[in-house]
This record gives structure tokens, C-alpha cells and sequence, in this order.
């Protein structure tokens, strides 16, 4: 049984599907405040990706 | 079932430098490092913000890898195998530091107790603007964000954002469930989404 920070990360990383993709939308209580949260966690990893990996 | 035929050149190539390694040869050993050196300085430099003790690290952890060759099975990749010992060596350095230094707090309960899972994460300062947002700025403030994790969230966020590791790799590599993996992921991401949302909305 995931944790909701399992599925979250799960969620956010595009990793959840079918049954399991869509029982965790429905449980979300706010949808668009969590696709904007999304959207901000993408930022995040461009951002770290775009600054971090000039180093390697 | 995948036969050394099929497996592309640099996968086979790989395992014939590990295996000469194993009956002790160093110039495939020194052909490996020279492969991930870069890689691996690169993950420790921005684990611990120090350009000489990455190198340290680097060093020490290659050396490490090479007195226990001899225990490498093949059932990861090479890569994933020197990541669990380049983690290891990092992360002992990090809490051993942090005993001697008082660096910053980052213990995972501390992370936990800060952080509301369910929290919304609405911005606490005035943006700044794009003009103003200098390069090294930006580069101090993510590297300032992130010596605020505790080496384990440092080690999860920099494997999956810039080395783009599969869940199952950095368990591996840190020696840990995929769950830890996924919490430590949520709550590495929440913190850094905290500390650097003015800088990912203004570049």
C-alpha cells in the first residue's frame, strides 16, 4: 500500500496509470491546485537540471 | 533472455573492463574511472559544494570500488554499483562534518516536522526580477537550497533531476526501498519548491 507521498511523487513523475492514475485524481481534493503544483515541480527539475548539470 | 551478443558495444565493452579489473588489471580499471569521473565528481560537487573535497571523494570513493571489484556481480549496472559506494562514502562525509561543524540541521525528522504534507506551497517572498537574477545568484541560491536537505534528500532529488535515475536504480544505489525513494523524493521536492520558487518563476 503506497503512502500519499509515494503516490504524489508517483503522480508528479508521470509513473502512475490506469486504475491507480485515476483513483488518485479523484482523491485529490483541490485537482487544479495540485496540477499547478505539478507544474511547479517541473519547474523545479528543469531548473536544477538546467544550473546542476553544467558541472558534469 | 539478453546474450553478451546483443547487448550494445559500450554494455559489453563495460563488463570486459570489469572482469579484467577483477583478475587485477589497472589500466581497465583507470579506463573506468575515466568513464564516470566526471559523472561522479559532478554528483558529489553538488552534494557537497566544494570543488576540492569532491575531489577527495571522488578519489577515495574510486579506491574503495577497486579493493571490492572483486565483489561486483554483474547484476546491476557498474554504474549503479560505484553510485551506492560514491553515496556511501558522500553521505558519511556529510554527517560527519555536520558533527564537527554545525552546518546546517538536516535530519530527516527535522525534514518531516518542517514540512506539511499536505501544505500548500504559496511563495513567501516578492519575486525577483528576471534582470536581476544573475547567474551565480542563481547557482549560489540552489546550492544554498540544497545544503539545507539532509544527505539522503541531497543524494534522492540530485539522481532523479540530473541524472534522471529510474526509482528502482537509487534505491539500489542508496541501499533503501523504492517508498523511501518516493517520500524522499516529496519531501526534497517540497522544501527546495519552498526556497526556490521566486528563482524558478523569474528565469
Amino acid at each position: 500500500m503506497k503512502t500519499f507521498e509515494e503516490k504524489w511523487t508517483a503522480w508528479l513523475d508521470d509513473q502512475l496509470s490506469g486504475p491507480e492514475l485515476s483513483e488518485f485524481e479523484a482523491s485529490l481534493p483541490d485537482k487544479a491546485a495540485a496540477q499547478a503544483e505539478k507544474a511547479e515541480a517541473k519547474k523545479l527539475g528543469e531548473l536544477l537540471k538546467r544550473e546542476l548539470s553544467a558541472i558534469h | 533472455m539478453q546474450t553478451e551478443a546483443t547487448l550494445p558495444q559500450s554494455d559489453v565493452s563495460e563488463l570486459d573492463l570489469v572482469k579484467r579489473c577483477q583478475a587485477g588489471d589497472t589500466e581497465a580499471f583507470d579506463e573506468l574511472v575515466t568513464r564516470y569521473r566526471t559523472r561522479v565528481f559532478g554528483m558529489i560537487y553538488n552534494m557537497v559544494h566544494s570543488e576540492q573535497d569532491a575531489w577527495d571523494l571522488a578519489q577515495e570513493s574510486f579506491l574503495k570500488a577497486w579493493k571490492s571489484i572483486g565483489r561486483f556481480r554483474g547484476q546491476s549496472s557498474f554504474y549503479t554499483w560505484i553510485y551506492r559506494i560514491v553515496m556511501n562514502v558522500t553521505i558519511d562525509w556529510l554527517r560527519k562534518k555536520k558533527i564537527k561543524g554545525g552546518d546546517a540541521e538536516f535530519d530527516d525528522a527535522i525534514q518531516l516536522r518542517e514540512i506539511d504534507p499536505a501544505s500548500k506551497t504559496v511563495p513567501k517572498t516578492e519575486a525577483l526580477p528576471h534582470q536581476a537574477m544573475e547567474r551565480d545568484e542563481i547557482r549560489a541560491r540552489i546550492e544554498q537550497a540544497i545544503g539545507q536537505l539532509s544527505p539522503e534528500h541531497r543524494a534522492v532529488i540530485l539522481m532523479k533531476e540530473i541524472d534522471d535515475m529510474q526509482y528502482h536504480e537509487i534505491a539500489e544505489a542508496l541501499g533503501c526501498s523504492i517508498g523511501t525513494v518516493m517520500s524522499r523524493l516529496f519531501y526534497a521536492r517540497k522544501k527546495l519548491q519552498n526556497l526556490l520558487r521566486d528563482v524558478y518563476e523569474n528565469v
